[in-house]
């Protein structure tokens, strides 16, 4: 009798479990389109920087030219369409807490002194820098705000502005200040990218 | 009704549970930790690039400092990216943990349950 009653027991919790449970999902699901559209970014912005690097002398490398004006516009729209996409995707997670970045980032800088020293840092000090990326963690920042999803899309739609912004202050993208900045631009678009891949592979 | 009740011990589904869970971990591991080494090395040349930048004039001290924002914006990005990592990673060790346990069921009941 107690081994039918076991048998019962067993049956009445373990059949909800798999009916209901079989699968956990923490993040939100992999975005074809987003995962498209941001392939495309990163394929556009390259080549917008490298040939701002080549025309930079003619007046369709400045600034103010209509195809420049009209690149920063459409891509602009473009990562906030991607960005208030992620956002209706998964509207309850928060990614990263107050402190987080502040204390993920200062243990970010404490183990890379080791890899700083082996580039051969410009500043001369590998422990200046170690402070210098330290000191990024200080302060709260906006972009932390959201599903870790939306905060990545909100680095990308947030170094793009920047990167507007230098092209609007020195006129132009030479080609050493263009790989520069069109190559920081280009990791936030490829960190973007992965963190769909990883959706998309699990 | 057949069931082999000893296939249900709870000792022997932990141990196919935990079997299904580490080959999950461990997979995941390999994932962050190169996900982790690449971004920490764009960052740390991106600053080496700026610091060129700023000796050579092609950026000035407020260049720099802009430069230096989207890097640490990056580095922003970086940490939510690891964070999903580490969720998804979560996720296949749950999940592996269940579909493990399904199969032990099913075989211990005799019938599939699912």
């Amino acid at each position: 009798m107690k081994r039918y009653y076991q048998i019962i027991l067993m049956f009445f919790v373990i059949t909800p479990l798999m009916a209901g449970c079989l699968t956990v999902r923490f993040v939100e699901p992999y975005d074809a389109v987003l995962d498209e559209g941001l392939t495309s970014l990163q394929g556009n912005t390259a080549a917008f920087v490298a040939r701002m690097g080549a025309v930079q002398s003619k007046p369709e490398g400045q600034f103010n030219s209509v195809e420049v004006q009209e690149f920063y516009a459409r891509n602009e729209a473009i990562i906030a369409g991607f960005v208030e996409r992620a956002k209706i995707l998964d509207t309850d997670k928060s990614c990263l807490p107050a402190n987080f970045v502040g204390d993920g980032i200062k243990k970010l800088a404490d183990n890379t002194a080791e890899l700083l020293t082996d580039l051969n840092m410009p500043y001369g000090d590998v422990e200046g820098v170690a402070k210098t990326i330290q000191s990024f963690g200080d302060g709260s920042d906006e972009i932390s705000v959201g599903n870790c999803t939306v905060v990545i899309l909100k680095v990308v739609q947030a170094n793009y502005s920047i990167m507007k912004t230098l092209h609007k202050k020195k006129g132009k993208l030479s080609p050493v200040f263009g790989q520069i900045v069109g190559g920081i631009v280009g990791d936030s678009i490829r960190i973007a990218i992965k963190n769909e891949l990883t959706k998309k592979n699990r | 009704m057949s069931v082999n009740l000893q296939a249900l011990d709870t000792g022997k589904l932990f141990t196919s549970m935990f079997s299904a869970a580490e080959g999950a971990a461990k997979s995941g591991w390999v994932d962050i930790k190169s996900s982790v080494r690449i971004e920490l090395k764009a960052v740390a040349t991106r600053i080496r690039e700026i610091g060129k930048a700023v000796k050579t004039g092609e950026a000035d001290a407020s260049d720099a400092k802009l430069l230096m924002k989207m890097v640490k914006n990056n580095v922003i990005a970086a940490l939510a990216m690891v964070t999903n990592i580490v969720l998804v990673t979560a996720e296949k060790i749950v999940n592996a943990a269940l579909k493990a346990i399904k199969q032990v069921v099913n075989t211990a009941i005799g019938f599939p349950i699912m």
